[in-house]
């Protein structure tokens, strides 16, 4: 049960979000760098992954002991949609496929397979906490 | 209350009206100009022939550049037409007469999407400029004999787009498809196309290098696509050209580059005897932000540009092209680690780039090179900051150059521990620049093909 709990903590998300790594032509690196570089340019990608994580955090922290309401596992759920969006952008606007590599070299596709994991984990722990107050209701 | 309404409703349907007034006005002038300019610049039979109604402008705001097309009377616009670059003065300051034919003789499967034909291309005053055939879509003249035995393949499976084009459309609604051919029509209005082995020195002043690797492309017949065009013919006598868009072609580039034997590319050298050869090595820089000469980094995809090297040797009707750049094998460990990390070598065909340096060398300073290339490829490490595709791409265009070094600005990037800077793509770039607006005796060496330009093929590997 703690593993559980461990695994579906928006911090792990976060934490895997933000490892990921990012194989470039030239230059690679965490994908924490990436949103970091892109930050003070305004990239769409860095503005989305700061505010998913902002939601997430701020989730965390406002709900923490309340685990019955229904806004906890909405914003959750929200936040977790901002970050993959950032993800799904920054690799669709990547027009000359610079960062393809990630997705044949083994250590990143591992990486990049467990934030996948872990995702889907978070999703599910959120949906059903949503269906629970729906019938505790 | 009521006033204010009035008042704004009274604003926002005068200032729609002006809209549309200037608009209708500015393109009205625009053919009044092109009419008064024309009747100096053809002959007159031409001149009558021309049919105004149908025109058809377009205009690339990001380049800045507008094409118009004005067809004969009675010939469709897609065969036959007067091709005019206008100015932003609402004059013309470029125009060629073109005359295509499209071979449909053969309406297989096989050969329905592909382009062959015979193009005629006249100054305004009727001289023929060129007369070619067109293979695959590749108007034959614009390309030299390296190309022209990629045109006579079955399959053309090379980065360089060809002048013509056909595309295919589903539409939504289903109902099977429909074909379209689209021009290139700035490499008609040069009339040098993809000039040179490479398929990469031919510019066009205005923007986006149609040679190579892409370009913009428009429906040869625009007439014929209601949704393309606005419809705004007419009106009360005026003659108003239609407005079409142009669709920006590019090569998609690989999704990873895979490892090349280097010596087996290198090996194809020695396949063209030495007298008589001509031989050259260029550099070539890709800055990571085409817009942003000054941008060392692009920051929404990690990519600080690339440098790579083209080499040719041609003899007579033979001749062998490389592209080769330096890579390391996994780019995450570049950033985890300050250590060199293992290099590979990778073909850059078709790679774009903003900014080039050629240099004739003699068939054994180019023996002397390619042995150069081998002994780096030996022991060579790929360092971010100390060692990287520049650092390479210099360290072998300099081997032979002797005191003539080509030197570029270096600078201190995040993370870096070189001391004395590191060699970047955009360093390149500025040296590139610099020498050829400062007139360098090197100068006309350089190319910078407007916007972007792309590289051209690459022989491959020989046993």
């Amino acid at each position: 049960m703690k593993k559980i709990k461990i695994i579906t903590h928006p911090v792990t998300l976060i934490l895997c979000f933000l490892l990921i790594l990012i194989s470039g032509e030239h230059l690679g690196g965490f994908y924490l760098l990436y949103i970091l570089l892109g930050l003070p340019h305004g990239e769409i990608h860095s503005v989305l992954a700061a505010a998913g994580i902002g939601i997430l955090i701020f989730s965390q922290i406002k709900y923490k002991n309340e685990s019955n309401f229904m806004v906890a596992p909405l914003l959750n759920i929200s936040g977790l949609l901002l970050l993959i969006l950032s993800l799904f952008l920054f690799f669709l606007n990547d027009k000359n496929h610079y960062n393809y590599s990630t997705f044949y070299q083994t250590v990143p596709l591992i990486i990049f397979g467990l934030f996948n994991i872990v995702a889907i984990v978070f999703l599910i722990t959120n949906l059903s906490k949503i269906k629970l107050r729906q019938i505790a209701t | 209350m009521k006033h204010l309404l009035f008042i704004s409703a009274l604003v926002v349907i005068l200032f729609s009206c002006n809209k549309e007034i200037s608009q209708n006005l500015k393109s009205f002038s625009l053919i009044s100009n092109i009419k008064h300019q024309l009747k100096d610049s053809i002959s007159a039979n031409d001149f009558l022939q021309l049919d105004f109604n149908n025109s058809v402008i377009t205009n690339n705001t990001d380049k800045d550049l507008s094409l118009l097309r004005i067809p004969f009377t009675n010939k469709s616009i897609a065969t036959d037409f007067l091709l005019l670059k206008i100015e932003k003065n609402q004059f013309f300051s470029k125009g060629k007469i073109i005359n295509i034919y499209k071979d449909q003789t053969d309406l297989s499967p096989k050969t329905l999407l592909r382009f062959n034909g015979r193009i005629n291309i006249f100054s305004l005053d009727r001289n023929l400029i060129i007369a070619s055939a067109i293979t695959n879509g590749y108007i034959e003249a614009f390309n030299t004999t390296v190309r022209n035995n990629i045109l006579k393949e079955a399959v053309v499976e090379i980065p360089l787009m060809p002048d013509v084009v056909i595309i295919c459309n589903y539409p939504p609604s289903g109902g099977g498809y429909s074909l379209s051919d689209l021009y290139n029509l700035q490499n008609m209005l040069s009339g040098s196309g993809s000039s040179g082995s490479s398929g990469s020195t031919g510019e066009f002043d205005g923007g986006y290098s149609s040679n190579g690797g892409g370009g913009y492309y428009y429906l040869s017949n625009p007439n014929n696509n209601a949704g393309e065009n606005g419809g705004n013919n007419g009106g009360g006598g005026s003659i108003i050209p239609k407005n079409s868009t142009s669709v920006l072609i590019d090569y998609e580039s690989a999704e990873i580059l895979p490892t090349i034997d280097l010596k087996k590319y290198l090996n194809c050298f020695n396949n063209i005897p030495d007298a008589g050869a001509t031989c050259t090595i260029k550099i070539l820089t890709d800055i990571p932000v085409d817009k942003d000469p000054n941008a060392f980094f692009d920051w929404a995809n990690g990519s600080p540009g690339h440098t790579f090297l083209e080499i040719t040797k041609v003899n007579g009707k033979q001749s062998v092209q490389q592209n080769i750049g330096f890579y390391p094998i996994k780019g995450w460990k570049t950033v985890l680690t300050t250590a060199p990390t293992e290099g590979k070598f990778a073909n850059n065909y078709g790679h774009e780039f903003n900014a080039s340096l050629t240099m004739d060398l003699t068939p054994e300073k180019l023996q002397h090179t390619l042995t150069h290339i081998q002994n780096l490829a030996n022991f060579i490490k790929y360092d971010i900051d100390e060692y990287n595709c520049t650092d390479f791409a210099l360290d072998v265009f300099n081997y032979q150059r002797g005191g003539n070094q080509l030197t570029i600005p270096m600078y201190d990037i995040p993370g870096g521990t070189a001391t004395k800077g590191t060699a970047t793509p955009q360093g390149l770039y500025q040296k590139l620049t610099t020498m050829k607006q400062l007139g360098d005796v090197d100068s006309k060496n350089v190319t910078i093909p407007g916007l972007k330009g792309f590289a051209g093929h690459s022989n491959g590997p020989c046993d």
